[in-house]
């Protein structure tokens, strides 16, 4: 009887959804439109190059992977030293976050900034100015010492990744250390543990998920790091140079495919892992009320000995900017220090690189927020199906690393109908495709604060989709909107890896000249295009922070 | 005040709504009167909120129809219904000045800036918010945010004002000061209302009509007084308010006049509406507040009918009384065993201590349910 019943019901049931569901499409075609039209984009724009990647090698390919040497010793170069570089980098930033986020050293608030320089800046300036410091011609080891080390290999790009990712993990680890503790903290004075106790027993247990989320954050940046190996490495190659060689010196695609997809693997692996860390992080927010009253600091002697350090850190980021602005203004580093504006008017003034990044990366980060932003609504507000697929989908590009997105760009747009290499276009899709996690990620999680109420009043009050989106949600999601941008942006000024694979003479970009000129020994062109990029990226940021009249939250990621 | 139209009526016909596997709304029919306020009362996850809902367009039912003012509009979506909800978290326009937030709905519906002025003014007017038009929703109150989102609703002369729990997030002295502001406001108004709470104090102080959900169905639609008095059923006797109940069997059925054989006597009741065979088993239900309490003579004011053997009267045993200042409430223990409440109100210090009394109940107050509530929830008698 009650069976018969609920048969009678489902049948009803489907009967009225069909009816329905072709009755909604006809409701917010905007939403079917816009639906669709992301799909299309994340399908052409990052599963296609992504599956050719995977698609076009033949089991010939696969085959040479093992049987040549070089490949198999530069991946296990490149897990060497991602390995090394990820647990240096962290321990520095550890100790940086530490000394300026929980015991607040003397100096702190400078320090603070000046950690989080180097973000900003491509990561390949790091590798210049410790080739500039440290080389042949160094300012420290040959002009001040006389000595003529040999920087270039293992030890030198380990030194400089060092240096170059550091921040990543001090932001991310101070954020933490900031919500771990909390009146936990002085739950556990209050019991009589002390100092020491207090930060071993409460503070660094619940900041450990946060550690190791740092940590592979930085894993995958250095994995997947392509303008230092390229300046620095010299005969120890990675999994980033050694297919970029294969794809542009030798010509095999199909080789440089094999190589992108064996370095998609660690740089798949540490994603997921950090994504499920991050997941299960939650309790720390759970506890973490604002903190009142003063915290346990450490004893006074680490105090002033981690004051020292951090003003060891903080003076040689601002040496490594300090040598390149230097360097781009007189005439032979390491030989003639002779004062000159030559190279900038070289490289920055007669020099259409710069010109080019600005533009595009500007392009790019306009489309980029628009669409992260529009795609994190849908994601987040709209029954659309296989939602999970697409929120996936938008953060999945921060795990690939660029040469990987570069290469199956090459193999993917570079004949046939979608045949587009060498035009400004492909460089932009590129940056907003390989960049768009950040501002994702930022509109998914404003989004979830947004009472979902705000929404339906304005529906509710007799607006479509579409106006309520450009007049409630839009507004509400401005800080998410400049975020996206001003993220893109930077990151696509800096951008090496992918861009070096789609540049064109008509389109090319500084960073990529800077990687070049400086491999063939232009130190003060190169130093020039990297003041130039440095410099623009602060007007900018600059700007936006005037402009748009709030603090861009870039960093709290 | 401009924001009246001609009040229209809200209708449901069998609609049904899942979720997933769980019938959230089950076969709901009902019929709101215009211009009245009515209630959907209910504990939370009975369905009332996906009721309210679905009328306003954020659910599709599966099946099914709804009507407003005649016009079928299940098939219409939300941003066509002209139904304004006032939200639980009021979901005002952070963005917005309050001035604003009013506003939103006249320009989407094209009105002309001055007379969007002019109505917006009235709307602020009439939820006593004249003067705040500049400030933002952060910087108001929890009970003016709530008059802002009133106002929003009222002043695009909605077809029907839907409320979600509205004073759920007020303290309790704010609700019932809005509450009372809110009934009059609606009467003023003479908008088509519909009302959902789980507070049933809310329900009766605020509507014209209740309807008693749970689990998806509806228990029981009535005036606030059947709902307290005459439930339906053993779940609205049980949900609204606190209740006594005793099994019984039908003696004789004369129209709304039974007589019940019950804990070794005979007790007579009423019954409105509903028949009952003889020897059919049921439960008595009586208020607390509806029993008298007495140790030998006659409860005050109840002497002419105490005498004259028009009170139903049972033995008791008073097993604990308590003191709650408005009232002492006494626990008696009945022939048949079942536990009664009875609360006597303005107790001074005459408490019943304990020992051997009698209650009495008046028939009108005494009202007869099925012993099995509708949904195979056993009702064996406490």
């Amino acid at each position: 009887m009650e069976l018969s019943a609920g048969k009678a019901q489902r049948h009803t049931g489907r009967h009225n959804r069909t009816l329905t569901h072709a009755g909604k499409v006809m409701r917010e075609p905007a939403l079917v439109f816009v639906v669709g039209g992301s799909v299309a984009l994340l399908v052409v724009f990052l599963f296609l190059p992504l599956g050719k990647v995977l698609a076009m090698p033949g089991a010939g390919d696969w085959l040479s992977y093992f049987e040549t040497p070089r490949f198999v010793r530069a991946t296990l170069n490149s897990l060497f030293m991602a390995a090394i570089s990820t647990a240096s980098a962290t321990l520095l930033g550890f100790a940086f976050a530490y000394a300026v986020t929980y015991a607040e050293v003397p100096g702190s608030r400078i320090f603070r900034i000046i950690g989080l320089l180097p973000l900003m800046s491509p990561p390949f300036v790091t590798g210049l100015a410790f080739i500039l410091l440290f080389g042949r011609r160094g300012l420290i080891t040959w002009t001040l010492l006389g000595l003529r080390p040999d920087i270039y290999g293992w030890k030198g790009l380990w030194a400089v990744q060092t240096f170059a990712f550091f921040p990543t993990a001090y932001l991310s680890i101070s954020s933490v250390l900031k919500a771990a503790g909390s009146n936990l903290e002085f739950a556990a004075v209050n019991l009589g543990a002390r100092r020491w106790r207090v930060f071993r027993d409460v503070v660094l247990p619940l900041a450990t998920p946060g550690i190791a989320g740092a940590a592979l954050l930085v894993a995958s940046q250095v994995l997947a790091d392509f303008g230092n190996p390229m300046l620095i490495a010299g005969d120890f190659t990675v999994l980033a140079t050694e297919s970029y060689l294969e794809l542009i010196t030798n010509w095999s695609p199909a080789r440089a495919a094999v190589l992108s997809a064996v370095l998609l693997v660690p740089a798949l692996v540490v994603f997921l892992v950090q994504r499920s860390i991050v997941e299960r992080r939650s309790f720390v927010t759970v506890t973490g009320k604002p903190i009142q009253g003063t915290r346990t600091g450490p004893a006074p002697w680490l105090k002033w000995g981690l004051a020292v350090f951090c003003l060891a850190i903080a003076l040689f980021v601002l040496a490594i900017y300090g040598v390149i602005l230097v360097c781009a203004f007189v005439k032979t580093w390491g030989a003639d220090f002779t004062p000159t504006a030559y190279h900038f008017v070289m490289a920055v003034i007669h020099g259409r690189e710069l010109g080019n990044s600005l533009m595009l990366s500007a392009a790019a980060a306009a489309f980029s927020a628009l669409f992260t932003v529009v795609l994190a609504y849908v994601v987040q507000f709209k029954q659309v199906p296989g939602k999970a697929v697409l929120d996936f989908a938008a953060v999945l590009p921060s795990a690939v690393p660029g040469t990987v997105l570069g290469i199956g760009y090459v193999l993917t747009f570079n004949s046939g109908p979608l045949a587009m290499t060498g035009t400004a276009f492909i460089i932009i899709t590129f940056m907003v495709f390989h960049y768009m996690a950040v501002g994702y990620r930022t509109a998914s999680g404003m989004l979830k604060q947004i009472d979902r109420g705000i929404e339906e009043a304005s529906t509710n009050l007799g607006a479509h989709s579409l106006r309520s989106f450009w007049s409630v949600m839009l507004p509400l999601m401005r800080p998410a909107f400049t975020t996206g941008l001003v993220y893109t942006f930077i990151r696509s000024m800096n951008s090496v890896s992918g861009p070096i694979f789609l540049i064109s003479p008509t389109w090319t970009l500084a960073s990529v000249s800077i990687i070049n000129l400086a491999d063939h020994g232009y130190w003060g062109q190169a130093s020039s295009l990297g003041v130039a990029v440095v410099g623009s990226i602060f007007v900018v940021l600059g700007v936006a922070r005037f402009v748009l009249g709030e603090k861009v939250r870039l960093f709290e990621i | 005040m401009t924001i009246a139209r001609t009040a229209v009526s809200v209708d449901l016909k069998n609609v049904t709504k899942s979720f997933g596997r769980t019938r959230v709304v089950d076969s709901v029919d009902l019929h709101v009167e215009p211009g009245k306020l009515t209630t959907l009362l209910g504990p939370s996850g009975c369905g009332k909120t996906t009721t309210l809902r679905m009328i306003a367009g954020f659910h599709e039912p599966d099946s099914g129809e709804i009507y407003i003012g005649g016009r079928r509009v299940d098939v219409l979506p939300a941003y066509l219904r002209n139904t304004a909800m006032v939200f639980q978290d009021y979901a005002l326009f952070p963005h917005m000045s309050i001035f604003s937030n009013v506003a939103y709905g006249l320009r989407i519906r094209g009105v002309k800036p001055e007379e969007i002025k002019k109505r917006v003014t009235e709307a602020l007017d009439l939820v006593q918010l004249t003067g705040m038009e500049n400030r933002f929703p952060a910087q108001l109150s929890g009970g003016q945010q709530q008059r802002v989102a009133l106002a929003r609703a009222l002043v695009i002369q909605p077809d029907a004002l839907l409320l979600d729990e509205p004073l759920s997030n007020l303290d309790a002295k704010l609700r019932e000061a809005v509450r009372s502001e809110l009934r009059d406001i609606q009467q003023r108004t003479g908008i088509t209302s519909i009302y959902v709470t789980h507070d049933q104090e809310e329900a009766f102080s605020l509507s014209d009509t209740v309807v008693v959900m749970s689990e998806g169905r509806i228990q029981q639609v009535g005036t606030p007084e059947d709902i307290y008095y005459r439930p339906a059923n053993r779940f609205v006797a049980e949900f609204v308010g606190n209740t006594n109940l005793l099994s019984a069997v039908v003696l004789t059925a004369q129209r709304e006049h039974v007589v019940l054989a019950a804990a070794g006597t005979t007790l007579v009741a009423t019954s409105p509406g509903r028949r009952f065979a003889p020897g059919q088993s049921v439960l008595l239900t009586v208020r607390p507040e509806s029993v008298h309490i007495a140790a030998t003579t006659p409860p005050a004011g109840e002497e002419r009918r105490w005498e004259a053997g028009e009170l139903n009267v049972l033995p008791c045993q008073v097993v604990k009384t308590t003191f709650l200042g408005s009232r002492s409430r006494h626990t008696v223990r009945l022939p048949d065993g079942a536990l009664w409440t009875v609360d006597v109100p303005d107790p001074g210090t005459a408490t019943m201590t304990g020992g051997e009394a009698f209650v009495a109940f008046a028939p009108e107050r005494t009202h007869v349910i099925a012993s099995e509530a509708p949904g195979g929830t056993s009702a064996s008698a406490g």
